[in-house]
């Protein structure tokens, strides 16, 4: 008989209101110890919501929250356990960095010379050990956000709920903070982030769940959203003239066609359908000049689960 | 985590950021300057109540003493008074006094001194006396006209003595500038959190009660240091005032009963904690501490404040033993009735109970305004919501 570690994190129906606004309109998720769970929804779906509502800063109108942190099963989380990078993030500008961190660890119950330990280990790590003695206010942002990671996850946290960690980073930094958060997965810890860059959150998450206006869009590996959504191979076709759309939406195992310029054409073929066969059909009636094949991206995925919603007036309150 | 741990955790923390030695030992350093320059000023502006001494010609038409009240009078013949004068005239000396008959005298100054009025009842009394004298009228009758009428007062409510009053108002405006150096610093300390977006980072953390705990014991902390720096300063300067100028500063009676000064102190600081309270919530729901018509509730501590300084005067008054119960204005008429009248045990118990119990309740709606207060961002919350938050129990 085998025994399964039970979830880390467990949301039951949650339901969350502002005032006339439903932010969170029952979703159920659980996190899976190890794993990397990326929440994806457009600006007001209820990401934030949802993540505060798994920190314990918010209590939901409706549904229960569940935690297994150091494999006991309670209602209320321990914060010593879990750590916190919040979209909108700052920094005490006029204190060292390292003193930051270690009052950060220190507030997530680390004793304070094993937080100043391990702020020294993370700075070491993250090329920053000799402006540990500067105030923050003298760091680059690029610094400034590294700094700000690493108070989040410096208490060796189990379980870490990241909002938007990508967010304002530059493509050199967003590699690094990639690595990073592997890095936290190998060692063992959870992590639960939000995020809009998709081909980040394609190349790093075990599993993805998509929200739309509140409610769960979609969840799974991108494998299975892709498997779900029927989405196989692109086709992008550059042709003399300009494409009859009507026809290509015609052809067996087409699942849909759109100009993407003068010129040319995008054409989102089936999983099975028989490639050869097509590329005659089109040849027969396109003169192509340059045919290219992609494979269905998380992002096309997210465009049409959660594209064209509007999104909901999200009411100031962050709470 | 235990909730005290995070509470030192944050008072450290708050503490550390605010208390700088070297800021501190500068300001007690500027502090005692201006008190000696102001000081130094007033001197050399005012007579102060201290003894003035005159050149004196023709004292003998009055019979001048050498001493009459805080004058002080050095006898020169007439031949002098050209050396005297340019002696006037380049500040070696600080006053001729020629005295022409016992009806009339000139008096050669830089400017007129604040004393002259002083000077001219004192030679008026000697110059009556010289012709009363000059009457022919017997001694006895003479010490018959002369003698002062004798006055005895019975108090129904004694003032407090010089002593107990300078103390309170010291103590009173000590309490007032510790809690407006609180105050401000943790306005500074909440408003700055939120806008630099530090907030959830510390509320996912800790509770925001024991952010607030934290906050107000560090704050505290830093406050008290402000108050010990500045009686620092005013100690050092009476010594050295004393030790310049020969100054002495009556010490109050109150010296003797440690009790009543600890009492004292216990009340301020349990003010300190009331205000403290008030104002994170205050904070709490100030978007934009520049443009946040919200800062007015700053003024609200110092209209409690105000009728301790009233009570100084008056402490037996019904209306000042009322106030000295009811909080939150009995954090600062409290102390100083206790530095400047008897209390009875009671009071002093009732108002403490009020007081706590006024801490406790203060402390937990701000702990609410406070929570929700924190998380909001770019936009101030209506009284509406403020009062929903209060009635809403997490």
């Amino acid at each position: 008989m085998t025994s399964r570690t039970p979830p880390i994190l467990v949301l039951e129906d949650i339901e969350k209101r502002f005032g006339g606004i439903r932010a969170v309109d029952g979703i159920s998720l659980a996190v899976e110890p190890g794993e990397i769970l990326a929440l994806l929804g457009p600006n007001g779906a209820g990401k934030t919501t949802l993540l505060r509502i798994a920190l314990g800063m918010l209590r939901p109108d409706r549904g229960r929250v569940r935690y297994g942190l150091g494999g006991v099963a309670a209602e209320r989380p321990d914060p010593t356990r879990i750590g916190y990078l919040p979209e909108e993030r700052g920094l005490y500008q006029d204190v060292p960095v390292r003193r930051y961190l270690a009052y950060f660890a220190a507030l997530r119950g680390m004793r304070r010379a094993d937080a100043r330990r391990e702020a020294d280990r993370w700075l070491e790590r993250l090329g920053l050990a000799d402006r540990a003695g500067d105030e923050l206010r003298d760091l680059s942002k690029g610094n400034q956000q590294k700094v700000q990671f690493i108070s989040s996850i410096v208490h060796r946290p189990e379980l870490a709920i990241l909002d938007e960690p990508f967010g304002g980073l530059d493509p050199l930094n967003q590699d690094l903070f990639l690595a990073l958060i592997r890095e936290l997965r190998d060692a063992g810890t959870t992590v639960v982030l939000s995020a809009h860059q998709m081909q980040l959150v394609e190349r790093l998450a075990d599993r993805v769940i998509l929200i739309r206006a509140g409610r769960t869009a979609g969840a799974g590996t991108v494998e299975q959203l892709r498997e779900r959504w029927g989405a196989g191979t692109r086709l992008l076709l550059r042709v003399e003239g300009e494409p009859d759309l009507t026809f290509l939406e015609a052809l067996t195992g087409v699942r849909a066609a759109r100009r993407t310029g003068a010129g040319e054409v995008s054409l989102e073929v089936e999983r099975d359908a028989p490639l050869s066969a097509l590329l005659e059909e089109i040849g027969r009636r396109l003169d192509v000049r340059d045919l290219r094949t992609e494979t269905v991206t998380l992002h096309d995925i997210y465009v049409r689960t959660v594209g064209g919603v509007e999104e909901p007036a999200g009411e100031e309150v962050i709470a | 985590m235990s909730a005290w741990r995070a509470v030192l955790e944050v008072a450290r923390w708050e503490f550390r950021r605010y208390i700088r030695p070297k800021q501190q030992a500068v300001g007690a350093a500027i502090t005692l300057a201006m008190m000696l320059g102001g000081a130094g000023i007033a001197r050399l502006g005012g007579d102060g109540g201290s003894t003035v001494e005159l050149a004196v010609i023709g004292a003998d038409a009055l019979d001048i003493p050498a001493e009459l009240d805080r004058f002080r009078f050095e006898r020169h013949a007439a031949t002098a008074l050209d050396g005297l004068r340019r002696e006037v005239e380049e500040r070696e000396r600080d006053a001729v006094l020629i005295v022409r008959g016992d009806g009339a005298g000139e008096l050669v100054v830089r400017q007129t001194p604040a004393w002259s009025t002083e000077l001219a009842r004192a030679l008026t009394v000697l110059a009556v006396r010289r012709r009363l004298e000059a009457s022919g009228l017997d001694p006895g009758r003479l010490a018959a006209i002369q003698a002062p009428f004798d006055l005895t007062v019975h108090e129904a409510a004694p003032r407090a003595g010089r002593g107990e009053r300078i103390a309170a108002f010291i103590a009173l405006s000590l309490t007032l500038m510790g809690l407006f150096t609180g105050m401000g610093y943790i306005f500074i300390s909440v408003t700055g959190e939120k806008r630099n977006r530090l907030s959830e980072q510390v509320i996912s953390a800790i509770s925001p009660q024991a952010w607030i705990d934290g906050k107000i014991v560090g704050l505290s902390g830093v406050s008290i240091v402000s108050m010990l720096n500045l009686i620092l300063s005013g100690l050092v300067f009476l010594v050295l005032s004393r030790v310049i100028w020969d100054w002495s500063v009556p010490l109050p009676t109150t010296v003797e009963r440690p009790d009543l000064l600890l009492a004292a102190l216990g009340f301020a600081a349990l003010g300190f904690l009331f205000w403290f309270a008030f104002m994170t919530a205050v904070a709490a729901i100030v978007d934009d501490p520049h443009n946040s018509n919200r800062n007015q509730l700053l003024f609200l501590p110092m209209a409690a404040m105000m009728p301790a300084f009233m009570a100084v005067s008056d402490p037996g008054a019904t209306w000042v033993r009322v106030l000295a119960v009811l909080p939150p204005t009995s954090a600062g008429v409290l102390p100083v009735r206790l530095l400047v009248t008897d209390v009875a045990w009671w009071e002093g118990a009732l108002a403490a109970a009020l007081l706590l119990a006024a801490i406790t309740l203060v402390r937990r709606f701000a702990g609410r305004v406070f929570r929700l207060g924190m998380l909001m961002y770019g936009k101030e919350p209506s009284w509406a919501e403020v009062r929903r938050w209060l009635r809403e129990a997490r």
